[in-house]
């Protein structure tokens, strides 16, 4: 049982490693192209997770919807696969409740 | 009293660095609180508009529009949704005592075009009651 466990999480984490790499392919290219890191935080202003842009154009809106009366912050702006990296950082060490990548909390608290 | 889940008038903000969080959240939550405790819930105000989402664009470190005021006043019939942005720029929040005088006459300057082009579509809403409810709101955000 534990095996089968373990191979359902390699297989859990294979699939998002698998999606990452068609995103990267299909125009969410992982490349020197500017992104931006935000914080999202629900209308009480609980934090709830650590996030990148996927638009390029830096002053683009966030909308209504996707604020959905809470807050968004932009945090910190650069090249895309760097942002990506501190995002990853992040997310492993003080994830949000809303963060539900499979590395996030791996190195709480570091 | 409405639930924050269900309120008619929300604020959102979309702020443009830590340093414009720092000085506006505390302002932000406390105006979202009185908003939702003076206007009513969603459906109090006719039905034919669900919410009015006011959402603040805060200029700051990362990211600043350079604009101030109300803009992108807009009605989505078909989803029973109104939208109004709030441009902010530093000088309002850096001098901590215009932020909130500045955040209660815009929303209600925005409130106001929404009730003008709800109007104007000819889409029903209680507009006196919702401008008194919403005057109760600032009342209380700038006297707290």
């Amino acid at each position: 049982v534990e095996r089968i466990v373990e191979v359902a999480r390699v297989g859990e984490e294979g699939a998002h490693v698998a999606r990452a790499l068609e995103e990267a392919a299909h125009g969410n290219k992982v490349d020197g192209r500017l992104a931006t890191l935000y914080e999202k935080y629900d209308k009480e202003g609980n934090f709830l997770k650590h996030g990148i842009t996927r638009h390029e154009n830096p002053a683009k809106r966030y909308t209504a919807k996707e604020i959905d009366g809470g807050t968004v912050v932009r945090t910190d702006r650069g090249p895309r696969t760097e942002r990506i990296k501190k995002e990853r950082d992040l997310v492993e060490r003080r994830p949000g409740p809303d963060n539900h990548d499979p590395w996030a909390g791996k190195r709480l608290g570091e | 009293m409405s639930d924050p889940e269900t309120a008619f008038v929300t604020l959102g903000a979309d702020v443009g660095g830590k340093d414009a969080h720092c000085a506006t959240q505390a302002h932000i939550l406390a105006f979202r609180r009185v908003l939702a405790a003076a206007c009513r819930a969603r459906g109090s105000y006719g039905t034919r508009i669900r919410e009015i989402a006011l959402v603040l664009r805060i200029d700051g470190s990362v990211q600043a529009w350079m604009k101030r005021g109300v803009e992108d006043v807009a009605l989505q019939k078909r989803n029973a949704f109104a939208t109004a942005d709030i441009y902010i720029p530093a000088d309002v929040w850096s001098d901590g005592s215009d932020f909130r005088r500045f955040l209660a006459s815009q929303a209600t300057l925005a409130i106001g075009q929404v009730i003008e082009l709800a109007r104007s579509k000819g889409v029903a809403l209680s507009s006196d009651i919702l401008r008194r409810d919403v005057a109760i709101a600032v009342d209380d955000f700038l006297e707290a």
